[in-house]
């Protein structure tokens, strides 16, 4: 009878202990920023097949294609250009979370620009973003700048600049 | 000592590990382990995972054993089960490793070379060499394509166990192996 | 015999004469059919090919610890009564087990009692800890991509000036 009680109490000290346990790993979960040096594509690879199906499960048709499309994409680069993009990833998922939306916001900006606009859109973004302020400034305050650019691409320049160009 | 023979054999160690003999499980090990894990090799090209994949094979028929019934040959249910674990694992290696399961297997094999029988390094790198191709011929085939012919060439299995262990009629399993040679015989035409 | 390969019927036969394995009164039927049918001696010529190939790729042995793995398995896999297992390492305490039992349940009363929500949220969040992580995975993905097509990240040094 005693051992009868013992047994039921302690059960119930180790449910309860195991699932105030979860609280931790809960709380983390719903962060979007990744653990220190590993973002959620290098947590996707450590989980079993049979967990990433059943998380793959959870996603409408559409939505999981997409996903393994893009996870099929992204391992089919060269290695060169996958781990330049890690590394790229790394820094942007260092940024603040305001910072990062911003980013996210002016991409959309930049895809909505017709196809032909966006190559060379990029290039004076990279062009803009390697030059001192100072420089940069004068440059897209020049008129060659403001005739080859509309006002809308001037304005997103200078957006994309101000956010992430050099600042020395 | 007979096919039919030999079911009996095998089915009846099997009733015996059911009956709590361990012995029998460790003959039943003993005598089917290196078919089943060359298979798995064969189908999976790593030979960590075959290992691991045919242990798990092992492992369910001994946690099965209470279970079992004696309805078909005991190597058709032992192979159905190991077909099944390396097409799950091949299916989910496709979902999120793409080609480099592929790219990879030629420099894995290469630490199964074939025995050397050839002296002279040429010789050795053109054996090297064809070996390679086999193995990606072999890789390229569609994954029950694939099974079907290594257990029709290395496990000299009967159309009608094939059929059993990959849940098919006869003639599927004929015309599974007649597009899998057709393939092979295009593919290393060149080796003639 | 009639052409397996034109009939598209018993065309295994063909298969299992390049292989040395057909029995020998269809053996012989098959032989003489070859002499007079040249698709058919192409497709056993090129079968006996593919099947001498293949015969190259022998196995290797597998590694010496296969089966004490397995065996360790198995014993990681057996069930042992949940009695057994749980008060084994419990056995020296069963002189104080009443008042540690009731000192049990009070913890857990005070707890749930401080924490009720702590209890509730952290019960749900498994199933949405992995829809979590998938959807980070997504993201992940549509930032990869995004970084792929525009370098948003902060730009470390000035680097000299292109524009000449």
């Amino acid at each position: 009878m005693l051992r009868a009680f013992a047994i039921a109490c302690f059960s119930v000290l180790l449910a309860a202990g195991g699932v105030l346990a979860q609280q931790k790993p809960a709380e983390r979960a719903g962060k979007e920023r990744p653990k220190a040096g590993e973002t959620p594509l290098e947590r996707w690879n450590r989980m079993t097949p049979e967990q990433r199906q059943r998380a793959l499960a959870k996603l409408p048709p559409e939505r999981r294609r997409e996903l393994l499309r893009k996870l099929e994409q992204f391992r089919n680069l060269p290695p060169g250009e996958r781990q330049q993009l890690r590394e790229r990833y790394r820094a942007f998922s260092q940024l603040p979370p305001e910072q990062q939306a911003r980013a996210r916001e002016l991409f959309r900006q930049f895809n909505s620009l017709p196809e032909d606009r966006r190559p060379v859109v990029r290039l004076e973004y990279e062009e803009l973003r390697g030059m001192a302020p100072a420089e940069r400034e004068d440059r897209m305050n020049s008129e060659a700048f403001r005739s080859r650019f509309t006002p809308a691409e001037q304005q997103m320049l200078q957006d994309l600049t101000r956010v992430f160009g050099s600042s020395r | 000592m007979g096919a039919s023979a030999a079911l009996d054999c095998d089915a009846e160690l099997m009733l015996r590990v059911k009956d709590g003999d361990g012995e029998s499980f460790a003959l039943l090990l003993g005598k089917h382990r290196a078919s089943v894990t060359h298979f798995l090799y064969r189908m999976v090209q790593d030979r960590a995972v075959s290992e691991e994949l045919a242990q798990e094979a092992f492992l369910r028929v001994y946690r099965s054993r209470e279970t079992y019934e004696p309805t078909a040959r005991f190597t058709t249910w032992l192979f159905r089960i190991a077909t099944h674990l390396a097409l799950n694992w091949l299916r989910d290696q496709k979902n999120e490793r793409g080609q480099e399961r592929l790219d990879e297997t030629a420099s894995d094999a290469r630490t199964f070379e074939v025995a050397d029988r050839a002296p002279s390094v040429e010789q050795r790198m053109l054996s090297e060499a064809k070996l390679d191709e086999v193995r990606r011929a072999v890789a390229a085939l569609p994954d029950k394509q694939r099974a079907a012919v290594l257990m029709h060439k290395y496990e000299e299995m009967e159309y009608s166990q094939i059929a059993k262990v990959l849940s098919c009629s006869e003639s599927a399993v004929k015309s599974l192996l007649f597009r899998a040679y057709e393939t092979l015989r295009v593919r290393l035409a060149h080796m003639a | 015999m009639d052409c397996p390969i034109k009939m598209r019927q018993n065309w295994e036969w063909l298969l299992d004469y390049a292989a040395g394995r057909l029995d020998r009164e269809r053996a012989a039927l098959v032989a003489r059919h070859l002499d007079g049918c040249p698709d058919c001696a192409r497709f056993v010529e090129g079968q006996r090919m593919v099947w001498n190939a293949l015969s190259q790729w022998e196995a290797e042995p597998l590694s010496a610890d296969f089966d004490r793995r397995l065996y360790r398995a198995i014993d990681r896999a057996r069930p042992v009564s949940w009695l057994d297992r749980v008060f084994a390492p419990l056995q020296p305490l069963w002189r104080p087990a009443v008042p540690l039992a009731a000192a049990c349940v009070l913890i857990v009363a005070g707890l749930l009692l401080h924490a009720p929500q702590a209890v509730m949220r952290s019960v749900d969040s498994r199933p949405r800890a992995e829809k979590v992580e998938v959807e980070q995975v997504e993201r992940t993905l549509d930032d990869i991509e995004m970084l792929r097509e525009l370098p948003l990240t902060p730009q470390q040094e000035a680097s000299p000036s292109k524009s000449m």
